[in-house]
C-alpha cells in the first residue's frame, strides 16, 4: 500500500489557531477510511473516506489546533 | 497526532509528529522608574502572569540595555510551568541619555519585540555659580576670576554665562552632556570697572537651572601719593589692593 502521511509545513512546531493542510497518499488501497487523530478534544479526530470502490491514492484534511 | 488508513483487507499507522503550542502571550514588562541619574540602578521586571496559555515551549529572552550590556534568559514554558514566573535585571547607565532598552522574546513560532524607554539625566537643580576669587563679588578689573559651578551633577552639561559686558562663555552642543562634567574652573578678567549683573544658566536633556550673579568690578588704586610740601615730607602709601 505504502502509505505516507505528513503535513504540509517545514517545521514540528504549529501555531495554536493557525490552519494546517494534513496530507495522506497511497500506492493503492480502494474503500479506504482514514481516521486524523489529532488531539485529545471534541472534534480531535477528523475522519475521511474514499467512495464505495473508488482507489485510494490521496486525500487531505485542514485542521486547526485549538490548544 | 497519528493518522490510521483501513479498509476491510488491510490497515496502516502513521505518526505525524507535530507540537502544538501558543504563541508568547502573557508578558508585562515594567520599570520601577524610567528616569534616574547616572550610576542609579534601574530595575526591570518581566513578568509571565498566571493567566498565559501554555505551551509555548523553549522560551528565549534577550536583553538589549543599550549601553553594551545585554542579558539573555532560556525557559521551557510547559504545560504544567508553575506561574507566574518574573526575571529581574538591576542595571544603571554611567552615561546620560535616553536609552530604549529592548527585549526579544522569541519561541518556535514567533517573536516578540518590546522596548521599554528610559532616560538617565543628573539633577542640575542645586546647581549655583560661585566666584573662587578672594575679592568674590568685588572683582578688580583686569584681573583674572575665577568662577566654578558647584553642587553639580557628575556629568556634563550644557551652560552658558553673560558676563553682561558684552561677553558670553558657553558650551550649547549636545557632546558635553555625554561626558563626566569637565567643567572645573571657568576664567573671566572683566577689563573695564563696573557693575555687571552676571546671568548663567544650566541645561541637561531633563533638568534646567538659572541664576545671577552681580559682580562689582573696580579698578585698583595704584601708588596714592601725598605730599606734603610744607614738611618737605614725602608720604606714599598704596591701599586698595584686591588681590
Amino acid at each position: 500500500m505504502h502509505f505516507q502521511a505528513w503535513v504540509d509545513h517545514p517545521s514540528m512546531y504549529l501555531a495554536v489557531g493557525d490552519n494546517y493542510h494534513f496530507e495522506a497518499s497511497a500506492a493503492d488501497g480502494s474503500d479506504v477510511t482514514l481516521v486524523f487523530i489529532m488531539q485529545d478534544v471534541p472534534g480531535g479526530n477528523v475522519t475521511v473516506s474514499t467512495s464505495n470502490g473508488q482507489l485510494f491514492t490521496y486525500l487531505d484534511i485542514f485542521y486547526t489546533f485549538t490548544g | 497526532m497519528t493518522v490510521t488508513c483501513f479498509n476491510l483487507v488491510s490497515w496502516e499507522k502513521r505518526i505525524i509528529p507535530v507540537a502544538p503550542l501558543y504563541d508568547v502571550n502573557g508578558y508585562n514588562l515594567t520599570v520601577d522608574n524610567t528616569l534616574r541619574q547616572t550610576n542609579e540602578d534601574f530595575n526591570f521586571v518581566l513578568t509571565f502572569d498566571i493567566n498565559i496559555s501554555l505551551p509555548m515551549k523553549n522560551v528565549t529572552i534577550n536583553i538589549d540595555f543599550k549601553n553594551g550590556v545585554n542579558a539573555s534568559y532560556l525557559d521551557d514554558f510547559h504545560d504544567t510551568m508553575v506561574l507566574p514566573v518574573q526575571y529581574s535585571d538591576s542595571l544603571s547607565y554611567s552615561t546620560q541619555g535616553s536609552y530604549n532598552v529592548t527585549y526579544t522574546l522569541t519561541n518556535p513560532i514567533s517573536t516578540v519585540t518590546l522596548v521599554q524607554s528610559v532616560r538617565v539625566w543628573d539633577n542640575l537643580l542645586n546647581t549655583t555659580l560661585s566666584c573662587l576669587s578672594t575679592c568674590d563679588i568685588v572683582a578688580c578689573a583686569e584681573t583674572q576670576m575665577t568662577f566654578s559651578f558647584r553642587n553639580t551633577s557628575r556629568s556634563g552639561f550644557k551652560f552658558s554665562i553673560d558676563f553682561n559686558d558684552g561677553t558670553i562663555m558657553s558650551d550649547v552642543g549636545d557632546a558635553i552632556m555625554f561626558d563626566v562634567n569637565k567643567l572645573t574652573t571657568l576664567n573671566y578678567t572683566y577689563t573695564q570697572a563696573g557693575t555687571f549683573n552676571v546671568t548663567w544658566y544650566v541645561v541637561n536633556g531633563e533638568y534646567n537651572m538659572s541664576g545671577e550673579y552681580t559682580v562689582i568690578a573696580q579698578r585698583q588704586i595704584v601708588d596714592f601719593q601725598v605730599i606734603s610740601f610744607n614738611l618737605f615730607i614725602f608720604y606714599r602709601l598704596v591701599i586698595g589692593r584686591c588681590n
